[in-house]
């Protein structure tokens, strides 16, 4: 795998699980009565609010920690690090297409959510909704991603 | 208006070995892309744009015709 590919594919991993524990966190809490439930729009922009500062923050850790090993391993090889460090027309095409692809993903989860509420749904459905939709754009632009570079953006005959 | 799309071919490869075994690598560093971009364009798997057609070709000394082709 290059180096593009294992930056996707941690991606996908520190997406899920980040989402995963910390949902895990709140319905606990939210089970346990922690939360003031009286007004739920509140609660869900809170939690919204705390989760994108935490996400960051650990993103930058898993950042940090790829820059390392990967360092480290190209030492080891005796290869130049700065050629990783180029984000050419490539990448850059890559990222507009599956960036086209996961808005509109997006877009998919965001009117199922608003349908969930003109069908009288609780307003919890509608989060719940949108934060799946998050997780699921995440995965599937990462995931377009390592297709595109492993595959290449449009096949062609070989010599 | 045709809606037929050209496969473009190139001798990338070919042109590199013959300019003094250029590596990859070399030939990435010298048009500014990454090595995996000349090894997606050499595979087929990525064109171009009109730029890094014009640097490859020149660092490979020759002109862009030479370097990339329609195939029929």
């Amino acid at each position: 795998m290059t180096y593009q590919e294992i930056r996707r594919f941690a991606s996908i991993i520190f997406t899920v699980l980040v989402t995963g524990i910390y949902a895990l966190i709140v319905y606990q809490r939210y089970m346990d009565g922690v939360y003031d439930t009286s007004n739920i729009m509140r609660f869900w922009a809170l939690v919204i609010l705390l989760f994108i500062p935490i996400t960051i923050v650990l993103r930058i850790v898993m950042e940090i920690i790829i820059a390392i090993i990967k360092s480290i391993v190209l030492t080891a090889k005796g290869e130049n690090i700065d050629e990783l460090e180029i984000v050419d027309e490539r990448d850059k095409l890559i990222e507009l297409k599956t960036t086209k692809i996961s808005l509109f993903v997006f877009s998919v989860g965001f009117i199922l959510a608003l349908v969930s509420q003109a069908m009288s749904m609780s307003v919890h459905m509608f989060f719940i909704i949108i934060v799946i939709t998050g997780v699921i754009t995440e995965i599937i632009q990462e995931s377009l991603s390592i297709f595109f570079y492993r595959r290449g953006l449009w096949c062609q005959k070989k010599d | 208006m045709s809606k037929e799309r050209l496969i473009i071919n190139n001798k990338v490869r070919k042109l590199r070995f013959e300019h003094n075994e250029m590596t990859q690598k070399e030939l990435a560093q010298r048009v500014g892309v990454s090595r995996q971009t000349i090894v997606a364009i050499e595979k087929g798997q990525y064109s171009p744009t009109l730029e890094l057609c014009f640097k490859i070709a020149r660092e490979l000394n020759t002109t862009i015709d030479d370097v990339f082709y329609v195939e029929d």
